[in-house]
């Protein structure tokens, strides 16, 4: 896998913070093992720096055209795990990737190394519709990950 | 804090400066700096300009829009939907399907459909009131939409194979083949209806410009063909002219389809400006207000690596805004935009085999590439090469990111 800059829950909600109310997406590359952990850290983080609840749920869900629609409704950051292939969903994040960008909402799509080359090859609307990819670890718990 | 302090913020730099790189906001609008010419000819006026002129001055022309992921086909419509009001008899409706519906479950006749309820908002209210135009509305909505109608059961209904001879229909093909297939039953019956709806703006002799958005992301390119041949050749007897954005691997495809079927066909390439001869990128950050945050050298430097393409001009001014603000700096330097193009030159560099790789760095070495090769179409589909336009001439280049991601990986 390409190595991708490093990003931590501390420094990628930072970032959210700054670019609140233009939409962005977010491919997040984990390391299998570290996914829980990753996603108390960004709970954690979005909760401490901007003061409110973070969504986690699957991309699958997307495949329910009406929860498409739906979706601006579901806050300003939204999490979506990508913790399987299937050509349905690449086809609909790759068509339907415009209607993300249209909510408004910043979006992280956490995913393994694996999956996320599959789908930067694959969909290269979605891909080329990203505002970074970032491998995504956890922070430090010395608490010297700030920066 | 003491009271009365004034805290420095340092989102407030930079803020503005990513609202104003967001093309989904309205207000962005506003900002386009609109192309001087056509992409492929300096000597042709703007694509969005040659369409309005065909549109005001052949009614019911068919235009089509080819270009790559990026490349500002959506700007071009948009662009063109605002010209078309320069007449007050205008009446332009621009419709996303990939807004609308799921693209790749559309029926023939869906987009007609759409079409039909659009024009229907364009009429007055009394308009809306006469009962052939209700009629067609509702039976739009339900086309759209779906009803559910509770029947009895017929206890009649006697299904008796023995009623009389059970016939099968024998087709003898003509000797003559049509050009286009014939218009299936239910693109026929929604043609009627629509008709009837836009009859009071053909009564009136309004100029109907109708823009598709979205079928240029159809994964299967050949359905658009299918789309085409159906719901935009019903539109063809009214005079009712249409723009629509096409799939970009129809403008390689050998079959000519698009040449045969449209009056006007554009080709925006992905690289819609050359960064080493043309300060057009540079205008379009200028006036997104680069200049607040960054020097001319880090500005010069996006629109160079962005190899021309306008989103990746816009993903590395914004990528360095957000590294220089990680690394709490109040401006961009020029260590930000290259960290931002070698982000960048990742992403292109991801999916790379052995196969692509030997293309690209043919292209590097000898400057050889061939359209006709499926590897090559794809590696400029997928931007990873992009066309460009010289003197009439078309030629290919590596896109300057992913040559720098190379050399790094090297």
């Amino acid at each position: 896998m390409i190595d991708f800059s490093t990003t931590t829950a501390f420094r990628l909600v930072r970032r959210l913070v700054m670019g609140q109310g233009s939409a962005a997406m977010y491919l997040l590359i984990y390391e299998e093992g570290t996914e829980s952990l990753i996603e108390t850290d960004l709970r954690a983080e979005v909760d401490v720096q901007l003061s409110s609840a973070l969504p986690i749920g699957r991309v699958s869900e997307l495949l329910d055209v009406d929860a498409l629609l739906g979706l601006p409704d579901s806050g300003p950051i939204r999490v979506l795990r990508i913790d399987r292939w299937s050509p349905d969903l690449v086809t609909l994040l790759d068509t339907h990737v415009i209607r993300l960008e249209q909510t408004g909402a910043q979006f992280l799509f956490l995913t393994t190394p694996a999956l996320a080359e599959q789908l930067l090859v694959e969909a290269p609307n979605f891909r080329n519709r990203l505002t970074d990819v970032l491998r995504f670890i956890p922070d430090d718990p010395s608490g010297g990950g700030g920066h | 804090m003491e009271p009365n302090t004034v805290t420095f913020d340092r989102r407030q730099i930079y803020r503005p400066f990513l609202e104003r790189l967001n093309s989904e906001s309205p207000w962005v609008q506003n900002l386009i700096v609109p192309p001087e010419h056509d992409p492929r000819d300096p000597d042709q006026p703007p694509i969005h300009e040659a369409f309005t002129n065909t549109a005001e001055l052949s009614r019911g022309a068919q235009m089509a829009l080819v270009g790559g992921i990026g490349s500002g086909k959506t700007t071009e419509l948009r662009l063109t939907l605002k010209l078309l009001k320069r007449h007050a008899d205008a009446v332009s409706i621009y419709v996303d399907l990939a807004e609308l519906t799921d693209l790749n479950k559309l029926n023939p006749g869906a987009i007609l459909i759409a079409i039909g309820m659009e024009l229907h908002q364009k009429l007055k209210k009394t308009e809306k009131e006469r009962t052939g135009i209700k009629a067609a509305y509702q039976k739009l909505r339900e086309l759209a939409h779906g009803k559910t109608k509770w029947v009895a059961v017929d206890p009649s209904y006697d299904p008796d194979p023995y009623d009389g001879p059970d016939l099968e229909a024998v087709h003898t093909p003509g000797l003559l083949k049509p050009r286009f297939p014939a218009m299936n039953r239910d693109v026929t019956n929604v043609q009627s209806l629509v008709f009837e709806i836009a009859m009071p703006l053909l009564q009136s002799d309004a100029q109907i410009t109708v823009l598709i958005d979205g079928l240029d992301r159809l994964i299967r390119p050949e359905r658009f063909r299918e789309f085409a041949e159906q719901d935009l050749r019903a539109l063809r007897e009214a005079k009712i002219s249409v723009v629509v954005a096409a799939p970009l691997s129809l403008w390689y495809d050998n079959s000519r389809f698009l040449q045969e079927y449209f009056e006007d066909v554009k080709h925006i390439p992905a690289a819609i400006s050359d960064p080493e001869k043309s300060d057009f990128l540079s205008r379009v950050l200028l006036r997104r207000g680069a200049a607040e945050l960054m020097g001319e050298k880090e500005i010069s430097e996006i629109a160079r690596f962005s190899g021309g393409v306008l989103r990746d001009l816009i993903t590395l001014a914004r990528t360095s805004a957000e590294t220089a603000y990680r690394e709490d700096q109040d401006r961009i330097g020029f260590v930000h935009v290259r960290s931002a193009i070698r982000q960048l030159g990742k992403r292109y560099r991801v999916g790379l085999g052995n196969t692509q790789r030997r293309r690209i760095q043919k292209l590097i070495d000898d400057a050889e590439f061939s359209i006709d090769d499926p590897i090559s179409r794809a590696l400029v589909i997928n931007r990873q090469v992009l066309e460009y336009f010289n003197s009439g001439r078309d030629f290919f280049a590596v896109h300057p990111a992913l040559v720098e991601a190379l050399k790094e990986s090297a």
